[in-house]
């Protein structure tokens, strides 16, 4: 089932908790709303459930607008970052509850819960209350009720965010693996990154409720819309460094006191037309500047930091502080001075105004 | 540690055995009073069973109603009140928790101006209030064993002493509904429960321990009630009396006042008391324990 928001808003009082929300998720697609804390991701999740209603705007399942369905009509399964089990109903009946509200017949509960249990690898578990559990066994608990119902769309909001850092990982392969299995139409929402990137088709970033960019993980990692994308997204995180754009006999440069860059043709011309000032933003990843001792921009070395596959060095230039990705060979003491060079295939470019990437094509 | 937490612990007892063997002074002065011919302090001067034969047969003659019959209209009373309170304040104290609507926030403190208001002052009004409804037919006062709703009728009685006992109740639910998060909800919405099941069969089991703690206190409130009785029923003497009252026969119908009889009802009211509570201590604790862990 597709999922259609249109100019949605949700306002408690003064507070915009969802403003304008755009968006389209396609049958069976995997998608990740992604964004910091209090950014309303989990308010877009409720508006989806029918627990919230839309202050303003509207949500479409398929071609229906179900704005005004109850939350037990929409044909949804949900996991809550708490998992929210009812405690005093055992494994087997926490599962159940669906369907014993559905009316269906005991035997077929009894069957379903059991083959559902198995897919989960909790069947040995079915007796014990929530309380005897492990966070991953509840997990598991989580998505099988969400599951058994055999919903259309499967809403699961922060599901791995109680799990150690190794639970969470085998999790994330198996969640991502079901859902292909099942094909059921997934929103997923978290505010971990990596989760955002590994698992989802496509990844909607959101901030203060304002939806900054939808796309699939890659785009989203080279080519940012703007500056809060950029910045959000990646570990260590992007390095942003004020220059000015400058053309002189048709060729294009960026400049400040401690560099100075050639950039394509096709680059800068495009960046010329989109910017409204000559003072922008370069925005260059850390694994995308290598490092040497002959020749690039000079700086020196700050700090080292092994990272086990490779090392982080952050050198400085004038002022700023540049992070940079370099083989485990490299080696280096603080103080040295080394060079750098730019990946030009990779670097990025946002107006300081707009905070938008001046890379993109005008639409 | 240990050092310094024993004469903390000592501390504790004394602060806890002081009072209490005040109170226990008084209940054993009750127990040997009761058996007693008469009493010098805690004393007793010559022992007898005298003053528990209101039991088998009235003290005051045929035209007053047995201890038996009182006792079953006390009973009566307190459990209906008892059921009613809780019921009624579950669904209010569900809905003031976790809906919207308009006069929510009014109606709230309107509870709590309620549980404030001397009820005193209001007993004259509901009078009349009970008066008018006894010329109701039937549920006026026609109802067996209950009487009725009215004027001089035990589930009269009960339905003032609801009304009084309402905004507590309310107040005390609503602050366990408020600790129940809203995930299990919502999610039991989405699971596709109504309304009334998510109250019955999410909300409700997750809050026994608020349940059971207003049934106790409840029935213990309706058990010892006084004023409303006095108020509303046609006295001691009547059909509808209930323990408290039948208590005052003593103390002002005789021209002495047979204290040996007043402590052997006394303790006859007080035995039912004191078993309830020893069977629902451990509930009513739980409640400040919290009783919840994990799950939620
Ligand atoms: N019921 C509510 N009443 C008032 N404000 C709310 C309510 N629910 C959410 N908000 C506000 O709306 C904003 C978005 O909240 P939301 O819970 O959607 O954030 P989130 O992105 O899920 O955050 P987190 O990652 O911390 O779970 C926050 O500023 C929050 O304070
Ligand atoms: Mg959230």
């Amino acid at each position: 089932m597709k999922i259609i928001f249109k100019d949605l808003c949700k306002y408690f009082g003064r507070v915009k908790a969802v403003d304008n929300l755009n968006l389209e998720v396609g049958d069976g697609e995997f998608v990740a709303l992604l964004g910091p804390s209090g950014c309303g991701k989990t308010t877009i999740l409720l508006m989806i459930a029918g627990i919230y209603k839309p202050s303003k705007g509207f949500i479409y399942f398929d071609e229906r607008v179900i704005n005004d369905v109850s939350p037990k009509d929409r044909k949804i399964g949900m996991v809550f970052q708490s998992y929210a089990l009812y405690p005093h109903m055992t494994v087997l009946n926490n599962i159940a509850y669906p369907l014993k509200l559905k009316k269906v017949h005991r035997k077929e509960i009894k069957e379903r819960v059991q083959k559902v249990a198995d897919m989960m690898g909790i069947g040995e578990l079915l007796d014990r209350k929530p309380a005897q559990l492990s966070g991953g066994q509840q997990q598991r608990v989580a998505l099988a009720r969400a599951l058994i119902k055999e919903p259309e769309i499967l809403l699961l909001d922060e599901p791995l965010s109680n799990l150690d850092a190794r639970l969470r990982i085998m999790m994330r392969s198996e969640l991502k693996r079901l859902q292909k299995d099942l094909g059921i139409t997934t929103v997923f929402v978290t505010h971990d990154q990596l989760e955002a990137l590994t698992m989802a088709d496509k990844v909607a970033v959101v901030n203060s409720g304002c939806l900054q960019q939808f796309s699939g993980p890659d785009e989203l990692y080279n080519h940012p819309k703007n500056l809060f994308v950029a910045g959000f997204i990646g570990s260590p995180p992007i390095n942003f460094i004020s220059v000015s754009l400058q053309k002189s006999d048709g060729r294009f440069l960026l400049k400040n006191r401690y560099l100075q860059i050639e950039l394509a043709k096709k680059i800068g011309s495009k960046a010329e037309n989109n910017s409204t000032s000559s003072e922008i933003l370069l925005g260059i990843r850390p694994e995308h500047i290598t490092i040497n001792k002959k020749e690039g921009i000079e700086t020196e070395v700050y700090v080292v930091e092994p990272l086990g596959r490779d090392i982080l060095v952050s050198v400085k230039l004038g002022k700023s502080m540049i992070k940079v990705l370099a083989l485990p060979s490299f080696k280096a003491n603080m103080g040295d001075r080394v060079r750098l060079n730019f990946n030009l295939d990779k670097i990025m470019l946002f107006d300081k105004k707009s905070e938008k990437s001046l890379l993109l094509d005008k639409d | 540690m240990r050092l310094r937490q024993k004469p903390r612990a000592a501390l504790a007892y004394l602060a806890l055995i002081v009072p209490s063997a005040l109170i226990l002074v008084g209940f054993l002065w009750l127990f040997i009073t009761s058996f007693s011919i008469r009493t010098e302090g805690l004393r007793s001067l010559g022992w007898t069973l005298s003053n528990w034969s209101f039991l088998w047969k009235s003290p005051f003659g045929p035209q007053y109603p047995s201890i038996w019959w009182v006792t079953l209209n006390t009973l009566v009373m307190s459990l209906i009140m008892t059921l009613i309170v809780v019921v009624v304040s579950s669904m209010t104290a569900y809905a003031l928790s976790r809906m919207k609507f308009t006069g929510r926030k009014s109606f709230l403190s309107l509870t709590l101006i309620l549980h404030a208001f001397p009820s005193v002052t209001l007993l004259i009004p509901i009078y009349f209030v009970l008066i008018w409804v006894s010329k109701i037919p039937v549920i006026g006062r026609g109802v067996p064993l209950l009487g009725g709703l009215g004027y001089n009728t035990i589930g009269g009685v009960a339905l003032v002493m609801v009304a009084f006992q309402l905004p507590f109740g309310i107040w005390v639910m609503k602050g366990f509904f408020d600790n129940i998060s809203w995930d299990m909800e919502r999610s039991a919405l989405i699971d596709g429960a109504s309304r009334f099941r998510v109250w019955w069969e999410i909300m409700m089991p997750n809050i026994k321990p608020g349940i059971a703690a207003l049934s106790i206190f409840s029935f213990i409130t309706g058990w010892n009630a006084y004023l409303i009785p006095l108020t509303f029923t046609a006295g001691r003497a009547g059909k509808s009396a209930v323990l408290s009252l039948y208590l005052q026969n003593f103390i002002s119908e005789s021209v002495m006042t047979e204290w040996n009889a007043v402590a052997a009802v006394g303790l006859f009211q007080l035995i039912p008391v004191v078993i309830f509570f020893l069977f629902t201590q451990q509930m009513l604790l739980n409640i400040y324990g919290g009783g919840k862990k994990g799950g939620v």
